[in-house]
């Protein structure tokens, strides 16, 4: 109940190379709108930093020429994948390959690997069993099933049959050994185990072959200990091993001590002698892969005593130097302690440069672009990144990084030199770290190392942009376009992203700060007017920086001008739109779509507009014709009595047509989302929130003018049925005020059909009261069910 | 006249006799009823099932026949599979006429990215080892229990999932006269529209771990009454019945580099009380001044320590609050169950008999 669910787990990866082409990389790094997937959207928010630590330094020498193939990375370097979530994934067959190649090594190569792993791991023990008897018995061939395996041939043919009875005695073991699966846990059958014991033990005085005895006093440590009989598990270990010659079983260059060593430290765990449990999982950790996860696992120190006692153990200051290590690699350590102990008792230790790289990443995770990431606000909530304690802890580990450079006692002092100079980056000492990072880069000659404190130095570069200067910005385009750097560590993307995000807020620069990590969509949906003329004036610019035009690159002038007119429509500001359209060139008009507003429509499903006749009969217009017709059908209106009706009917139809409710909404905007149909209500400014856009989608929910011009044709209209369809158009809109308003109450089921408070009912009134005898009123009855159940009361 | 003012008299003694009495049946009647509402129970949430008699007696004292025991908890292995760990080892003796809830603890992270198939393979894992522990508790205890409880802080991404998990168990698993419950967090309770209500017979609230515990601010995360509250009205209701579950806890919360990094059970101001070690710097708050192991933990030079408990104040404060609450929600049908979190020689030992008298008197 009182869990701890305070998994912090870094997901960030390391290194890798991009092969992607530069130019459509940055176009990548602008465009596509980062935060979608994660932030923004419905998906739960993951932590956002950066890490330009590459872990290959571990694995180089540092002088040229001396670079070795296959190099083996020091055992805490296991740890330090872990720590990173994709070590353990690859114990197992780790175990199986190592058992495997032993076995090959010992018959020189003359059997397959497939051969022993099918007989090791596949065959059963009648298998083997006939090939004993016919490996004894000399008319006998190898058996049918066994045919071809070079295993078994190799076994007929020389007579190896000690060989053959192990591993028949360790089939007969398998069964008890194994683990389960959680559900399912296997229970001890401790009489037929200590009965294989006694069986095995006598196997193991038999056997001729020390290697063979080796592998018994493994089957049967193994059957002790799995049976949870640890005394004895203790008892055998002193029995057994001393009379196997070290020499003649090669126990050295072995694996199987290792595998005893565990089952030895397993009970010794069990019987709480915890200390001489630890330093033999320390040892297997370091010598032994396929078991350096159990061991790293089983390793467990609870007490200074016991701490005390498992370091007394140690036979050499490599061995103290390792439980350190082992210690020091907990996610959870503050490891510089250890790595000051380790350097203390061995310089020269291997697991110095790994754990230094582990805690300058944690550093980094808490410190890299703290000041600008986008999303600092979400990792201080829900990550608790940056914490407050971390800058402390830096200096610590920066002091510890200084002394051992400056001693060089290490094999490597420059890479200490180069963490020196990024942990004081990361500290924010700019020029401390460029001191470092100039005596490093003439002391730096690996190349690994080299790449290592270049990304440095471009991290710090990108860190001191301080204003978004033609200087800075043609920088930021360099980096992008021609840095081999930035394409091979994938951080710099949203480093770089968002540090010019935020030196164009800082600046005021709000709509170059959106483009730098979305598109001029997030604007569209919302156009905001100020944004709108600083990417206008960007356009217009006489000299364009670089940076400027890649993030304009999408977009013309014609287009803002398009998305200015759309905004002045919606304000109902026809002539200042006007203007802005005369400023676009009139071959281009028809590039943003046309619309026909003005036919009449009664259906309220906006993806349901007029029919195909409706339509054939009138004409499409493009957006500046229409915004022009429409001027022009109200300058017509005031001068002309005779239609002004009609005129102001046809304007009433078009506004009411262009709003979020009618069917050529896109004449008004470039997005309409449904389900803001359900918070109508909750609009600031007619803007609603949206999932998708950061800024609100503004939606144009405000239909007075299209009452407005419905009552004005109500007015002058000769004819009742054309009052009395203007009378209908305007309570339309009523109705749709009322949806607006903070007075609308949802239904809260069935889909029913809202109540109109009075003041919203005056044209549904005066509908029914005064036109009840036209044509029209009988029709739209008919034709339209909330107004009839409005009628009804 | 006389004889009319004495009948008049008798009269008034009479009616004023029986008007005592009914008032006096009401109340004590009300009070038996209030009392035979509540069923006190507590939770055993270590691996090893094993009653102390001392603990045994504070049951039977408090008339204890509820015990919630951990069975197992349920997370994902290397391989990304959920399996059990922790699995309750049962231990000898004292169970006898207690009726043994079997509790399990799922981690949320078990139910992210879970196909339907599996979430049932799951649930039918579950069950069976649920079977499996049942038969090796002694035969004195009362078992199959008729409850089943299981507790995840589940989340929106994962809520679908363990709520198709809960119906599933709730459907195809449990026997006729088994029950399934939930615990519901404060949060939970407060907004069961956004959280989710789960498809369970009743829900456990866990009154406790409600402040912000990685806020090395934070006086007492455990229970801070002023935030608990917040999630509390009297007219708080929920669409399920509610049992009470409350803290008798303590530990110390350790914190390096400003960052939480243990909690560790059961710590006390004892043993941090060695000055070579630690040193305090504030009410219930130290700091490590050289690094030693601790509880099994190994802490630094640096790292600081909370220590938080629950008091019987502060426990008898909560359970007023509560009680407000449990009027407003209780169920006709069955007690409400007030449980203890945890069962725990040491954690009991800073509480009495009568304190925990007072909190189920309170209800």
């Amino acid at each position: 109940m009182c869990r701890y669910a305070y998994q912090k787990m870094n997901n960030l990866s390391l290194g890798g190379n991009s092969k992607l082409p530069p130019k459509l990389l940055c176009l990548f790094f602008i465009f596509i709108p980062f935060f979608y997937s994660t932030a923004c959207g419905p998906q739960p928010f993951s932590f956002h930093g950066y890490t330009f630590l590459n872990q290959n330094i571990l694995f180089k020498k540092e002088k040229k020429g001396k670079k070795k193939t296959g190099e083996t990375p020091p055992p805490v370097v296991a740890v330090f994948d872990q720590f990173y979530g994709n070590y353990f994934s690859k114990n197992d067959s780790v175990t199986i390959n190592e058992n495997i190649a032993e076995w090959e090594e010992r018959y020189c190569g003359q059997v397959k690997k497939a051969d022993l792993e099918y007989i090791i791991y596949k065959s059963d023990i009648t298998d083997l069993e006939i090939l004993l008897t016919n490996a004894k018995s000399k008319p006998m061939q190898v058996p049918l099933r066994l045919r071809g395996n070079s295993f078994a041939e190799y076994v007929w043919e020389n007579k190896c049959t000690e060989n053959v009875e192990y591993l028949i005695f360790a089939k007969r073991c398998e069964p008890h050994v194994t683990t389960g699966d959680g559900w399912q846990m296997p229970k001890r059958d401790v009489a037929a185990m200590r009965e294989l014991i006694g069986k095995g033990q006598r196997e193991f005085n038999r056997a001729k072959s020390h290697y063979m005895k080796l592998r018994y006093a493994y089957q049967l440590i193994r059957l002790a200990h799995y049976a949870g009989l640890y005394e004895e598990t203790l008892k055998l270990y002193e029995k057994l091993l001393p009379k196997i010659d070290k020499f003649e079983s090669r126990y050295a260059e072995s694996i199987i001590p290792w595998w005893i060593e565990g089952h030895r430290a397993g009970a010794l765990m069990k019987l709480e002698r915890r200390a001489e449990a630890s330093y033999l999982y320390a040892k297997i950790f370091r010598f032994s892969p396929g078991r350096r996860q159990s061991a790293y696992l089983s390793f467990s120190i609870k007490t200074d005593e016991e701490w005390a006692e498992c370091l007394k153990l140690c036979q050499s200051d490599e061995e103290r130097a390792m439980i350190y290590a082992i210690r020091a690699s907990n996610p959870k350590s503050r490891a510089v302690e250890e790595m000051a102990a380790i350097y203390r008792l061995d310089p020269a230790n291997p697991q110095l440069e790994p754990l230094l790289l582990q805690e300058v990443r944690k550093v980094e995770r808490h410190l890299l672009g703290v000041k600008f990431n986008s999303r600092r606000q979400e990792n201080k909530r829900r990550y608790g990144v940056p914490v407050n304690g971390i800058e402390t802890y830096t200096i610590d580990l920066q002091e510890f990084a200084r002394r051992v450079r400056a001693e060089a006692k290490v094999p490597r002092p420059n890479v200490w030199l180069v963490a020196e100079g990024y942990l004081e980056f990361l500290a924010g000492d700019f020029y401390a770290a460029e001191k470092t990072f100039t005596e490093a880069a003439r002391k730096v000659d690996d190349e690994v190392l080299k790449e290592q404190l270049d990304a440095f130095l471009l991290a710090m570069e990108i860190a001191k942009f301080d204003r978004p200067t033609h200087q800075v910005e043609d920088m930021a385009y360099a980096i992008m376009k021609e840095n081999e750097l930035y394409r091979r560590y994938p951080s710099f993307q949203s480093y770089l992203r968002d540090k010019m995000r935020c030196l164009y807020e800082e600046a005021g620069q709000e709509s170059k700060a959106l483009l730098t990590h979305s598109s001029l969509e997030i604007i569209q949906v919302n156009p905001v007017p100020s944004m709108v003329d600083e990417l206008l004036a960007v356009l217009q610019k006489p000299e364009r920086t670089q940076l400027e035009r890649l993030l304009t690159e999408r977009f013309s002038a014609s287009d803002l001008l398009d998305l200015k007119a759309i905004y002045m429509m919606g304000e109902g500001q026809l002539e200042a739109a006007a203007q802005f359209y005369a400023r676009i060139p009139a071959t281009e008009w028809s590039r943003y779509g046309e619309y026909n507003p003005f036919i009449d429509n009664f259906n309220d499903l906006v993806n349901i507009g007029p029919n195909k006749d409706s339509l054939m009969q009138t004409v499409s217009l493009n957006r500046g014709d229409l915004i022009n017709t429409l001027l022009e059908l109200e300058f017509q209106a005031k001068g002309n009595p005779e239609k002004a009706p009609i005129y102001y009917y046809k304007l009433g139809l078009a506004h009411y047509n262009m709003s979020y409710f009618g069917y050529e909404w896109r004449a008004m905007d470039y997005f309409r989302s449904g389900t803001t149909w359900n918070k109508l209500d909750r609009g600031r400014r007619g803007a609603y929130s949206h999932w998708k856009y950061p800024l609100g989608n503004r939606e144009n929910t405000n239909v007075s003018r299209a009452l407005y011009f419905f009552e004005k044709a109500h007015l002058m209209a000769k004819t009742p049925e054309l009052r009395a369809k203007a009378t209908f158009q305007a309570a339309r809109c009523e109705q749709k005020m009322f949806f607006v308003s903070d007075l609308f109450q949802p239904p809260p089921c069935c889909n029913n059909i809202p109540q109109l408070p009075p003041e919203y009912l005056y044209n549904f009134s005066r509908l029914k009261n005064e036109y009840s005898d036209t044509d029209f009123y009988e029709w739209i009855v008919e034709e339209c069910k909330y107004f009839a159940a409005y009628t009804r009361g | 006249m006389v004889n009319n003012d004495r009948l008049n008299n008798r009269y008034w003694v009479l009616l004023c006799f029986m008007v005592f009495s009914l008032l006096f049946i009401f109340f004590v009647s009300y009070e038996n009823e209030k009392k035979n509402d509540v069923a006190p129970a507590f939770y055993h949430w270590q691996t090893h099932l094993q009653i102390m008699p001392a603990e045994r007696q504070l049951m039977d004292s408090l008339k204890v026949k509820k015990l919630y025991v951990k069975f197992f908890d349920i997370d994902l292995n290397e391989n990304h599979q959920p399996v059990p760990h922790a699995i309750v080892n049962i231990g000898a003796g004292l169970l006898n006429d207690l009726e043994i809830i079997p509790t399990i603890f799922i981690t949320n992270r078990t139910f992210k990215n879970i196909s339907q198939k599996n979430i049932e393979i799951l649930a039918e894992n579950i069950f069976q080892k649920i079977n499996e522990i049942n038969e090796g508790l002694p035969p004195e205890a009362q078992t199959p229990s008729p409850e089943i409880q299981f507790d995840c802080d589940w989340t929106k991404s994962t809520r679908d999932n363990y709520f198709y998990f809960l119906e599933y168990f709730n459907s195809e698993l449990k026997t006729q006269r088994s029950i399934i419950s939930a615990t519901i967090r404060l949060h939970q309770l407060k907004y069961p529209d956004q959280t989710g209500i789960p498809p369970v017979d009743k829900g456990m609230l866990m009154f406790y771990n409600v402040g912000e515990l990685d806020n090395w601010k934070t006086e007492n995360s455990i229970l801070d009454m002023p935030t608990a509250e917040k999630y509390l009205t009297p007219d708080t209701r929920y669409p399920i019945k509610i049992d009470l579950a409350l803290p008798i806890f303590k530990w110390g919360v350790i914190f390096r580099n400003g960052e939480l990094v243990y909690l560790v059970n059961n710590l006390n101001k004892k043993e941090v009380a060695d000055t070579a070690r630690f040193a305090a710097v504030g009410k219930n708050r130290y700091t490590v001044k050289k690094s030693t192991y601790l509880h099994g933990y190994y802490l630094y030079g640096g790292d600081l320590i909370r220590l938080e408990k629950i008091d019987a104040e502060l426990l008898e404060k909560a359970a007023a609050k509560l009680a407000r609450f449990a009027i407003q929600g209780k169920s006709a049908d069955s007690k409400r169950v007030i449980s203890f979190y945890h069962l725990d020689t040491t954690t009991l030992a800073s509480f009495q008999w009568k304190d925990f008298k007072k909190v189920m008197d309170r209800f």
